[in-house]
Parts: structure tokens; C-alpha cells; sequence
């Protein structure tokens, strides 16, 4: 596979500014990212492993530094174009699932797409129906949330994750809500993506799951303090 | 369109929660409905062009004396004719007085309200007669053949239909008139005529001060402003004033539409206590509304984080809360339309009944496409106002920390501080109203119950009015009224009967005299009513001699003219000693005599029982010294005064069968009539009221157990680790009450100050008014408590291991 540079962090740093107290939860992050790398990102609670997930998924601003996404510097952009970035580029998957309950199966997944203006209705039902059979949830497509168990919750969010094609998908926590046999699950699903191709960078406190990525970066008080790649070959076809 | 998915999960979201929706709907419904309802009445009664072709350039001229306007057709003949020769400001001009018709075929009267007007008043409306003829210039010159127009009522009620009533004569004031035409129906032109007789005086030939006294209607044109209008009669007016200053000294004239000139001055200030309240109404419900919104756009923060996360752009996302408020206004806004057009059919049958005059033609209470046109942007508007506070700021809220697992995605202090205010402000806005509503039913009931003076119980009372022609001579009236008093008497169930210019309640003339001995600087004369009683009357009705005599076959046309006056009279102008024995005159004209004090009676009521007309001071005189054309009778029945009606019409018929009775009714339906406006305004506000104190107490309440059941998991916490349910309970009602106090403390002195106004307006002696502000803190204390216990109850009902549970 090409080694495309797709994330590029120079620098960055973020730091919480509350009551008086400063928190430098990211300090001096130098990362790149290549297109179809599968990254795993652990360490410490509180060591800033959310804050750098929220940065790279531009959930969040960097309060110093450069940040390349394909190709763009998206650091200085402003909300609206975040937004959009965010929804084409970005596929987040979250610990606790945050599905939107009063929505259906299809109707999650599909939200993403609602927000693009290069999907007419009928593209996005079809994204949605690939998207559900990619995670096997194709049958359950009118349930509501409440109506799955935690794993299927947590596949139909893989599945909202994916459905617009993103450059890369970030998840944090992914099976932190569930039990090994769910996580297991879920983990293969990873596993079967970043197969077809799938950049992914995931925070995980699990060893086992950092395990089954091809590179594992740690963090400590904001810092990387270790970068190696594991399995390289393993997985990439 | 993407947002067919946002409108569906709107939709959903609705249907998920009836008891929101259906609480906000309602809300939006009532106060929707309160403001289209005022906005239907203010452009059908003032605001809307009268029904003709141009009608929007129709307009008055009408006196101004003194400073004050007028609206009873006052300005004088000739002065007309000036105005019409110098004034360029319109394309067409008549002028027309009101006159009574007494129409009889030979069998029976009737009386009408008629008008007599100049020839071009059908032309001037673009309205052709339904059968028959328009009046030509040759029915108006003096001299010609009398004729008439009749009304499409009289046609068919008095003429059952007759197909061949045109070319018919009949009886009008004892003249025979020729029947010319038939009006369409509906058609009351100028305001609600039955019927028209063409104008035929030479204003020539008469001297200015015996001159036809007539209102103008002109039709304005389109480039003159109405200030331009006005500015114009009013020089012309100033020049007839130079060169006639006896008669005109203090008039001037004033141009106004037909509807303003009905409802009179007072309109403006009506209306605009109309429209705040209404404003008050819409904005409690906005305040309601969004609060409730807000609340829960709060407890979908969370749900709004993920969109953000998924890189929903704001437009779409403030959208998507929109629709909510959209659907809610909407359906709000339709239910408050049936519910106005509802109102409105209901007003348009109750108006007539408790009006004392006529209706005017175009007081149709409806619903046109303008108003609902209007309305359907007031419910966009609130729409957007309901919606926009709430969706922006969720769309703008720190997302990130509301993705954080495992907070629960409540908006902190900043949103409970702006829950916690509109609360007050719906408190102090409900309080305003609420004390608005109860001073002015205090201060009515006070006026209602005000004792007149008289017995107004069990008396049947009805007008007559005896034609000019045939009664010239006072010894006719008095032969008249004795001999129908006589008649009257032998009904069997009359107690007494007893005629009178003016029953208590109603208006007398209120003229200025000179008491014998007073200093009396030129025009500086005090003023006091005149009554006309016959013999017997004032027995008859109960007042009471304090002093003196009544009148008695003493008091006869050469006799010393005498006078009873009322007590209130006598110690304002005679404070020392008795007032018997003393004299004053009228000074209306020069001829009238000193009129020498023989009774005193208690105090009666002329005119509506409000503050200034309430005390004023009335001297009778004797019918035998003082004849008058026009009466009113009575007569004091043995039970139900209804049953009479008949053997009153029949007896009076049966004196002169071309005089009839009119205006037949009680005389409590007569007093009830004459406040009827006023209690009409009342009844409107308490409706207003109650709709706000449901807007805030609903509002209250949502709010609360939003709060409540936000802080559930809390609940749960403080439970669990041993809070007592009363202490827990005290806790969430203390919130509510917080609130309560500072609303309370805001809006009483409002108003308090607000209900002065009315009270200085209405009876500025009244002083029971002050329970109202100890009975509405208690009633909306009440409210509020409930309002917070309900959901604080049912939060403590909650096992604790239940509420920990709860997402
Ligand atoms: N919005 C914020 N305001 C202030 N400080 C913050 C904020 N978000 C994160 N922090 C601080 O930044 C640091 C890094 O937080 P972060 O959430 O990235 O940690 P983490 O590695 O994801 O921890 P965990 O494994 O517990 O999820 C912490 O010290 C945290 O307290
Ligand atoms: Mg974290």
C-alpha cells in the first residue's frame, strides 16, 4: 500500500485554562499518521489520550501548533468548515455508544449523511444498507437503540462511523462499555475494516486491544513517550 | 431536502411526549387565540375601512367645543355650508342629522331611528336602492312632496315583504310621506339607519342659533393627509368663529374616520390597554413556551453533542429544535384560531344585547384573509422567538465536555439562571394582570351595586316621543301624558306609574345655572342637571323627601315656578340652613324664570354611575311648568315587570295610535345596559387574566419538573445517603419559592400602579379595592405551590435505588 502521509500533528499543544489552573493536557505532539495505518493509543487516566482523539477529529482546537489532515492545514479553519471536515473526513466511535436514542438504526446511521450535501436520498439509503450489512446489522434496521444489547449498539455505531467513507475513523474506548465477549466482537469488526483499507487510530486501556493494532503509541503527562510499530504485515494485505 | 428528516424527528419527538405537547400546545393556543380575537375586534371596530367602494377615504367632520369632541351630529347648518364652499380636501361631501320616525300605516306605530340627510348619501356609498328610486336634488328642495327610503328591516318586518311597498304612503311623525324606495339588506349607512328622509331645510332662510345641528360625512381625497384634513376645518372654523362669536365662539371642528368617531375619545387609551394586555397574554406564552423548550433542548444536550461530533452544520442544527416550536406555534396557532373565530361569532350575538345603542353596520366580528394573514405571521414570529433562544444556545454549548463519558449532559448554572428568571417574569406578568383584572371588578361591582337613588326594582319603563306636528301646544303634552298615566294606572298589577325626561341612570340635560345671590364671573356658572318629572313621578319611583314637598296639583303652567332638587344639590350650593324657599335660574337663554325650591329629595344618579357623572346634582321641575316632547314612563308592576310588555304597548297605542312606546324594558335591563361597555371590559380582562395565570402557572409548573426531574439522579444521592423525603421535598419547593417572592415583589407595585389609573379613571373614592392585592398574592402563591409540589412529590415518590438508575 502507498504510505500516504494522512494526519500530520507538528508541535501541537493544548492546554485547559480553568480557575486559574493551567492543564497542559497535550504537550509538543509530533505525529504522522499514513493512510490504512491502524494505531492504538494508550496510556494513563487523564495522561491526554481523549484530548489528542478530540484534536485529530477536530472536535477540539489546538492551543498551539500545526495540524496537516490530508494534505490541508485545518488548524486556523473556522467552525462551519470544521463542521463539514469533521462529517466527511472523520468517523468517531465513542465508548458509551452515543446513538441517538429517539432515532432508529437506520436513521443513525444515516444521520451523518443528512448533514452532506453530495448525497441525494437515495445514496444515502444505499450507504446505509452497506454500511449495516459491513457490521451485520442490516436486519435490526427499524429498531430504536433501547432495543439492542450493548454490542449491537456499539456495531450500529461502527456502522454510522463508516457509512460516509471517512479518511479516518477515531474511537476511543470502543469496548470499554462492554463485556469481552461483546468486545471481542466489536475488536474483529476493526480488525475486518482496517483490512478493506480503514485508517484507524483507537484509545484503548485494554492491552489485548492495543495489541491488534500495527502501531502502538503511548502517552504519559501529555507526551509521547513511545512509538513502535507492532505486526506490520500481519494485517496489511 | 435533508430537512424531511429533521421535520420527521421533530414530529416523532412530539408524539414521544404528549404531555409537553400537549401542554405547549395548549399554551400557545390560548395565548395565540387572546391576540388574533383583540386584533379581529380593534380592525372591525376601528381599523377596518368601512365596506364601500373607497371606503378607506371615508370620513366625518364633527364639532369640537371647547376642546372636547363631540359625536352626536352638532355641527351647525351653515357652518356646514361654509366648510363644504371653502374645504378642497375632499372629492365628495353630505351632511345629515338623526332623527326618530314614528311610522304608521293607520293600525299601528312603530318607531325608527331615521336619518335625514342630503340627497347624495346613496351615491356617496356607490349603493342603489333594492326596489324603488335614489333620492333626486328635487326631493330635497323645501316644499317638495315628503318621501322616503325605507330599510330592508322595516320592509320586511313592518311591510312583511310587500312586494308593492314603493308608491305606498304612510304616517311618518304625522306627515304623509311617499315610500320611494327599499335599501339592500345590511345597508345602515351612515351608522344604523332603518330608514331615510331627504334633507329639505334652507339653512338660509333660518336664524344660525334655531339652525339643523348635523354630522358630515365626506369622502377625503387620496393625497390629503388626515392632519392636512383637520388643519383645514379648523381654519375654516376659526374664520366662522371671527365672524360669529356668539354662536361659535368656542367650536371648532375636527375630522375622524366613522369608526373612531362611533367608539369616541376614549378609544385610543382602550385600545392600547387592549393591546398591552394582549402583548402581556402573547408574551407569557412565548416566555412559557420557550422555557419549556429550553428545558428540554437541555436535557438533549448530549443528543446535540453527537450531532456536533458528526459535523452537523449550526444552520442545520438550530433548524432542527426549530421545527418543535414550528409544529407547537403552528398547532397552537390553529387551535387559537378556531378558538378566536369561535369567540367571535359568540361576541357578535352578545354585543347587541348588552350595548344600549345600536350596533354599527360594520361591527361584523369575523375573521377576514388580512387578520389571518397577520395571524399567521404572529404565529411564524413566535414561532422563531419560542425557538431561536433555546436552539442557539444548544447549538453553541461546549459540546466537547458534554461527549465526555458519563456526565449525563445537563446544561449547568448559566441555563437555570435564565429558567429561573422567565419564571419571575411570568409571575410578576401574571400578578400585573391579575390585579388588573380584580381592581377593575371591584371597582365595578362597587359602581353596579351604586345606589341610584331611586327603587329601580320591578319597573317596566319604555320612551315615547310626541311628533312636533301634532303636539306643539303644552297643554296637548300635558293632556297627553295625563291621560296615558291615567291609562296606564288601570292595568291591573301596576302599583304606580309616573313619566320622567330621564330615568335614573340615564343622561339629563346637565346646564348651567345661577343661584340666587352667587358672585357669577361671565360663563363661570356651575352646572346641574334638569329633570322633568309629572306629578306623582318621584312618589312613584321612590325617591325620597328629605325636605318640603313634592310636586302637587299646586304646581300649575301660571303658578310660581318651582323645583325639588336633589340633597346633594342643596348642601353644595345652599351648605347653611335648609335650601328650601331659596331660588336660581337657568341661564341657558334669557327668557328662563327664577325657579324657587319647594323639596329635597336624597341624591339620584343621572347618567352612568362612574366618578365624575355619579355626583352630579339634578333639580326637577314640574311637567305642568316644564313640557317636554320627549318622556320616558314607567310604571311599578306586582312581580315579573316583563309580563307587562304588551298592556303597556297596547295602552299607549291606545291613546294616540301614531305614538308609539319604545326602548320597552326594565329598568334594572336599562342600568344593566348602561355599564354594559364597561363590564365588557372587565369580563375581558378576567378573561385575559385567568389565560395568563394558566400561562404562568403551567409555565411554573413545566419548568419545575423539568428541574425536578433533571435533578432525579441528585434526589436519588441525597436519599440514599439518609435526606429525609420532607427535607427533600422542602429543598425543591424552596426553589419554587424563591421565584415566587421576587415575582411577586416585582409585579405588585406594577400593578398597583397599572390598576391606580384604572381606579382614578372609574371611581377614584373606591378604597376596598386594596383586598385585591392580599387575595391575588395568595391565589398565585397557591398556584405556584402546587406547582411545585406536584413534581417534587412525585420525585420523592421514587424509590432512591430507582432514581439512581435513572437516565
Ligand atoms: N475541558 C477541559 N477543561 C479542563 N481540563 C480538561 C478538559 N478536558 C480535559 N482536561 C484535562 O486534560 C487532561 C487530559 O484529559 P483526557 O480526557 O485527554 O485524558 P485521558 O487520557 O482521556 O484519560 P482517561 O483515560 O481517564 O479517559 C486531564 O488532566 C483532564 O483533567
Ligand atoms: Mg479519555
Amino acid at each position: 500500500m502507498t504510505e500516504q502521509v494522512l494526519i500530520k500533528l507538528n508541535n501541537v499543544k493544548k492546554v485547559f485554562y480553568t480557575d486559574e489552573v493551567e492543564t497542559h493536557a497535550l504537550s509538543d505532539i509530533n505525529l504522522a499518521i499514513n493512510a490504512g495505518e491502524y494505531v492504538s493509543i494508550s496510556g494513563p487516566s487523564g495522561c491526554g489520550k481523549s484530548t489528542l482523539l478530540s484534536v485529530l477529529g477536530l472536535l477540539d482546537i489546538a492551543t498551539h501548533g500545526e495540524y496537516e489532515l490530508n494534505g490541508h492545514q485545518v488548524i486556523n479553519l473556522k467552525n462551519a468548515d470544521r463542521a463539514r471536515i469533521r462529517n466527511k473526513e472523520v468517523g468517531f466511535i465513542f465508548q458509551s455508544f452515543n446513538l441517538i436514542s429517539d432515532l432508529t438504526v437506520e436513521e443513525n446511521v444515516a444521520l451523518p449523511l443528512t448533514y452532506r450535501d453530495d448525497y441525494s436520498n437515495q445514496q444515502i439509503k444505499d450507504a446505509v444498507k452497506v454500511a449495516l450489512e459491513k457490521v451485520d446489522m442490516n436486519h435490526r434496521g427499524n429498531h430504536f437503540p433501547s432495543q439492542l444489547s450493548g454490542g449491537q449498539q456499539q456495531r450500529v455505531a461502527v456502522a454510522r462511523a463508516i457509512a460516509g467513507n471517512p479518511s479516518i475513523i477515531l474511537a476511543d474506548e470502543p469496548t470499554g462499555n462492554l463485556d469481552s465477549k461483546n468486545a471481542e466482537a466489536v475488536m474483529a469488526l476493526l480488525d475486518s475494516l482496517h483490512q478493506d483499507g480503514a485508517t484507524i487510530c483507537m484509545v484503548t486501556h485494554d492491552p489485548r486491544s492495543a495489541k491488534r493494532a500495527e502501531r502502538l503509541i503511548e502517552i504519559l503527562d501529555g507526551k509521547i513517550t513511545a512509538d513502535n510499530v507492532i505486526n506490520r504485515g500481519i494485517h496489511a494485505a | 431536502m435533508k430537512w424531511l428528516f429533521d421535520i420527521k424527528y421533530a414530529y416523532r419527538m412530539l408524539l414521544k411526549n404528549p404531555g409537553f405537547t400537549s401542554l405547549t400546545v395548549s399554551v400557545m393556543a390560548a395565548g395565540l387565540g387572546i391576540c388574533v380575537f383583540m386584533l379581529a375586534f380593534i380592525a372591525t371596530v376601528i381599523t377596518r375601512p368601512l365596506p364601500f367602494e373607497q371606503g378607506e377615504q371615508m370620513h366625518v367632520i364633527e364639532l369640537e367645543y371647547d376642546g372636547m369632541h363631540y359625536n352626536g351630529g352638532s355641527i351647525m347648518h351653515p357652518d356646514y355650508l361654509t366648510i363644504k364652499e371653502q374645504s378642497n380636501s375632499y372629492s365628495e361631501i353630505g351632511a345629515y342629522y338623526n332623527a326618530t320616525a314614528n311610522l304608521s300605516n293607520g293600525d299601528r306605530a312603530q318607531r325608527y331611528s331615521s336619518v335625514v340627510t342630503e340627497a347624495n348619501m346613496f351615491s356617496f356609498t356607490k349603493t342603489s336602492p333594492l326596489m324603488g328610486r335614489d333620492f333626486t336634488d328635487h326631493d330635497a328642495m323645501s316644499g317638495a312632496e315628503p318621501v322616503t327610503v325605507i330599510g330592508y328591516e322595516i320592509w320586511q318586518n313592518y311591510f312583511n315583504g310587500d312586494q308593492s311597498v314603493v308608491g305606498q304612503s304612510v304616517k311618518i311623525n304625522g306627515v304623509d310621506t311617499l315610500i320611494i324606495g327599499v335599501m339592500p339588506e345590511g345597508y345602515l349607512f351612515p351608522v344604523a339607519a332603518q330608514l331615510w328622509q331627504p334633507l329639505t331645510e334652507d339653512a338660509t332662510r333660518v336664524k344660525r342659533s334655531e339652525a339643523a345641528h348635523m354630522s358630515i360625512y365626506v369622502k377625503k381625497k387620496p393625497e390629503v393627509s388626515i392632519e392636512q384634513a383637520n388643519q383645514e376645518v379648523k381654519d375654516i372654523m376659526s374664520k366662522i368663529a371671527q365672524q360669529y362669536p356668539e354662536t361659535n365662539s368656542k367650536s371648532s371642528a375636527y375630522v375622524t374616520t366613522f369608526q373612531k368617531w362611533v367608539m369616541g375619545d376614549g378609544t385610543d387609551m382602550i385600545i392600547g390597554l387592549m393591546l398591552t394586555a394582549v402583548g402581556f397574554v402573547l408574551i407569557l406564552a412565548c416566555v412559557n413556551v420557550g422555557n419549556l423548550l429550553f428545558a428540554r433542548a437541555n436535557e438533549r444536550a448530549k443528543e446535540t453533542a453527537i450531532r456536533v461530533a458528526l459535523g452537523a452544520p449550526r444552520t442545520r442544527l438550530i433548524m432542527q429544535m426549530m421545527w418543535e416550536s414550528v409544529f407547537i406555534c403552528g398547532l397552537g396557532g390553529l387551535f387559537g384560531l378556531f378558538l378566536a373565530a369561535w369567540s367571535l361569532e359568540l361576541l357578535q350575538v352578545i354585543l347587541p344585547q348588552m350595548l344600549p345603542m345600536s350596533v354599527p353596520f360594520w361591527w361584523s366580528m369575523s375573521l377576514d384573509s388580512e387578520l389571518i394573514l397577520q395571524s399567521i405571521m404572529i404565529i411564524l414570529v413566535t414561532a422563531l422567538v419560542t425557538g431561536i433562544l433555546p436552539a442557539w444556545k444548544m447549538s453553541s454549548s461546549d459540546f466537547n465536555a458534554v461527549l465526555r463519558d458519563g456526565t449525563r449532559g445537563s446544561v449547568g448554572k448559566k441555563a437555570g439562571r435564565i429558567n429561573r428568571f422567565l419564571v419571575i417574569v411570568e409571575v410578576a406578568l401574571s400578578c400585573i394582570l391579575l390585579s388588573l383584572s380584580g381592581v377593575l371588578f371591584v371597582v365595578l361591582q362597587e359602581v353596579n351595586s351604586s345606589n341610584f337613588g331611586a327603587n329601580i326594582e320591578n319597573k317596566l319603563t319604555a320612551r315615547i316621543g310626541l311628533p312636533q306636528v301634532n303636539y306643539q301646544e303644552d297643554s296637548k303634552r300635558i293632556q297627553y301624558y295625563q291621560r296615558l298615566l291615567t291609562k296606564l294606572s288601570t292595568i291591573p298589577g301596576v302599583n304606580s306609574v309616573g313619566a320622567i325626561s330621564g330615568l335614573p341612570g340615564s343622561g339629563n340635560g346637565y346646564l348651567a345655572f345661577q343661584p340666587e345671590g352667587y358672585e357669577v364671573t361671565e360663563n363661570q356658572y356651575p352646572r346641574t342637571g334638569q329633570g322633568v318629572t309629572y306629578i306623582g313621578s318621584m312618589q312613584a319611583m321612590e325617591m325620597k323627601l328629605l325636605e318640603g314637598r313634592y310636586f302637587d296639583s299646586r304646581d300649575r303652567v301660571d303658578s310660581l315656578p318651582v323645583t325639588v332638587i336633589t340633597e346633594s344639590m342643596a348642601t353644595k350650593y345652599w351648605p347653611t340652613g335648609s335650601a328650601l324657599g331659596k331660588r336660581f335660574k337657568y341661564v341657558e337663554s334669557e327668557d328662563q324664570p327664577w325657579l324657587t325650591v319647594v323639596g329635597v329629595v336624597n341624591h339620584v344618579i343621572h347618567g352612568q354611575p362612574f366618578s365624575g357623572v355619579k355626583h352630579r346634582t339634578t333639580a326637577y321641575l314640574p311637567f305642568t311648568q316644564q313640557t317636554r316632547r320627549f318622556m320616558s314612563i314607567f310604571i311599578d308592576t306586582q312581580g315579573d315587570s316583563e309580563q307587562y310588555n304588551e298592556a303597556l304597548i297596547s295602552a299607549v297605542a291606545s291613546i294616540d295610535p301614531e305614538v308609539p312606546a319604545y326602548s320597552i324594558s326594565t329598568l334594572t335591563e336599562r342600568l344593566r345596559r348602561s355599564t354594559g361597555g364597561m363590564n365588557f371590559i372587565r369580563d375581558l380582562f378576567a378573561v385575559f387574566a385567568a389565560c395568563a395565570l394558566l400561562l404562568a402557572s403551567s409555565g411554573i409548573y413545566g419548568v419545575l419538573a423539568n428541574s425536578t426531574s433533571r435533578r432525579t439522579q441528585e434526589i436519588g444521592i441525597r436519599r440514599a445517603i439518609g435526606a429525609s423525603d420532607e427535607k427533600v421535598l422542602s429543598m425543591l419547593m424552596k426553589q419554587g419559592w424563591v421565584q415566587l417572592i421576587i415575582g411577586l415583589v416585582v409585579g405588585l407595585p406594577i400593578g398597583y400602579l397599572v390598576s391606580q389609573g384604572v381606579v382614578q379613571m372609574l371611581a377614584p373614592e373606591t378604597n376596598n379595592y386594596y383586598i385585591v392585592f392580599v387575595i391575588i398574592p395568595v391565589i398565585i402563591s397557591l398556584v405556584v405551590t402546587l406547582a411545585t409540589f406536584v413534581p417534587a412529590k412525585r420525585a420523592i415518590k421514587m424509590e432512591p435505588c430507582s432514581a439512581l438508575r435513572y437516565e
